[in-house]
């Protein structure tokens, strides 16, 4: 566990440096934790480089991840509205997110994703799905496509 | 940085197929190839295990069916099956189907649409009464498929078994004196075949290199949906399966009542009919247990007949089926 008052150094894809509670990072990410643990961070030097991850999407995981440590003890279902409200983005701005928590590791808003992303998929048609995940090209070929729609006429 | 969904690495977009139930996942493989390719591998197992198997009503004539989801609660859905067009369903195991098509035999798991095809039957038709299974998925070394028939169900006791065992060109031959009344359900559990038949009896055998030992039991209670007990006296060193029967009455009148509904008024005067192929299942915590669903046939007349009034019958063929999908190789063979 990090001191609470201790800061640590994140660097995004774009170089914009953003300074966080290393106890709120450490409690959260696996990765952090593990480069903190083995003192391969410099207090005075060290940025930790998060090149693929780029500021606006680390500004959110900040945020999930400073909301979490503060308000772990709030009843739950407040816990989910706010999660909710969290991850009211466009599927662009909720694959980025996939991507940097499962990058740093961050095993509870992975899993909120995955649920969201399975509550979007849920009993919808194939053409409401592409649509909500914004899937311009399926990648099928026309007769492909055809056949898939001749097969499960109710799923389009 | 945002590539949209089609970027997504392979191993996140599994996780998420993985959790889907199989409607939801057939969907899903459907949205674009790269989900596709994710999701290979995914099986609708957790929707699977925690739930009664599914109905799906094929036709006599048609490849269109009916899949009625979770029992008597379920959505339908309509779907096109080519090989399900004039075949019947022998046995159905983990979303595996055995059916028969004029002499020919072969497994179908019709979500995944993959077909394995067996050596010839050594008949053409299957006899009045019939009832078959297998030990495993078709894709294992050691499925054995057990095909059990008898010419006269009332009047003989004499049962004919055929076993065909994975990679075998040829179905081996047995037969049985001791096997009285209609054949009920066949299924294989923990290395022994169980035959229920004449609504009271379980007929056991077991197969080791070649050579098949039978063992005959009593079942004290059989009334379904409760648990048929086996007469201890009878019982020896192997003991046969645990099992439950399952109610099937409610779910497929409530299928029976959306068909008239869809048929209108017309339908007041329909006798309807349905033949369903039973399935084994697992019972949830606990799997020294089984569930059994027999193959049976129901009538179900109709409410009001009226006088002079053509009285029509429909006649239904269904198998019930767990919602299993299997991506296997289009090359795989028995």
């Amino acid at each position: 566990m990090g001191s609470p008052l201790k800061k640590i150094m994140l660097c995004s894809s774009e170089k914009e440096i953003f300074s966080v509670e290393e106890q709120v990072m450490v409690q959260h990410s696996v990765i952090i934790n593990n480069m903190i643990e083995d003192g391969s961070y410099n207090y005075e030097e060290s940025k930790i480089p998060l090149d693929c991850v780029d500021s606006k999407t680390l500004k959110k995981v900040i945020d999930y991840c400073t909301y979490h440590t503060h308000h772990h003890n709030d009843n739950q279902e407040d816990l989910e509205a706010w999660d909710a409200q969290f991850l009211n983005v466009d599927s662009n701005g909720l694959y980025d997110l996939l991507m940097a928590a499962n990058y740093l590791e961050i095993r509870n808003l992975l899993d909120l994703i995955y649920r969201t992303i399975k509550n979007m998929i849920k009993g919808k048609k194939i053409d409401e799905i592409r649509r909500i995940l914004n899937i311009k090209d399926h990648g099928f070929t026309p007769e492909e496509e055809e056949q898939n729609r001749k097969e499960y006429p109710h799923f389009y | 940085m945002s590539g949209g969904a089609s970027d997504l690495p392979h191993d996140l977009l599994s996780l998420v197929a993985d959790e889907l139930g199989l409607i939801d996942l057939l969907s899903f493989r459907a949205v674009c190839r790269d989900w596709r390719s994710a999701s290979t591998w995914s099986t609708a197992a957790v929707e699977s295990m925690h739930g009664y198997p599914w109905l799906l009503i094929y036709g006599e004539d048609s490849p269109i069916c009916i899949l009625q989801s979770r029992g008597n609660m379920g959505i339908s859905y309509k779907l096109r099956f080519e090989e399900l067009d004039g075949a019947i369903c022998m046995a159905s195991i983990e979303g595996w189907l055995l059916l028969f098509n004029k002499g020919s035999m072969f497994f179908f798991c019709p979500f995944s649409r993959t077909r394995i095809d067996l050596p010839n039957y050594p008949l053409l038709e299957l006899p009045e009464s019939y009832v078959a299974t297998f030990s495993s998925a078709p894709t294992r070394q050691d499925c054995i498929v057990a095909v059990a028939t008898k010419n006269n169900a009332k009047s003989s006791s004499k049962l004919e078994v055929r076993l065909l065992f994975r990679g075998y060109k040829k179905w081996l031959e047995y037969e049985h004196e001791t096997c009285s009344g209609e054949l009920d359900m066949a299924i294989y559990h923990n290395g022994v075949f169980h035959i229920f038949h004449d609504s009271s009896k379980l007929l056991t055998f077991i197969s080791v290199d070649g050579e098949v030992t039978w063992k005959l039991y009593l079942l004290l209670t059989v009334s379904k949906g409760t648990e048929p007990k086996f007469d201890e006296s009878w019982l020896g060193d192997k003991k046969p399966v645990k099992y439950v029967t399952w109610k099937t009455e409610k779910a497929l009148l409530s299928f029976i009542n959306r068909m008239k509904n869809n048929f209108g008024s017309d339908s007041s005067s329909i006798t309807w009919s349905i033949s369903t192929c039973g399935t084994k299942f697992g019972v949830q915590n606990d799997p020294t247990q089984c569930g059994v669903i027999y193959k049976e046939k129901k009538v179900f007349p109709p409410l009001d007949p009226q006088e002079g009034c053509d009285s029509r019958t429909c006649n239904l063929k269904a198998v019930w089926i767990q919602p299993r999908y299997f991506q296997v190789s289009p090359h795989q063979t028995w």
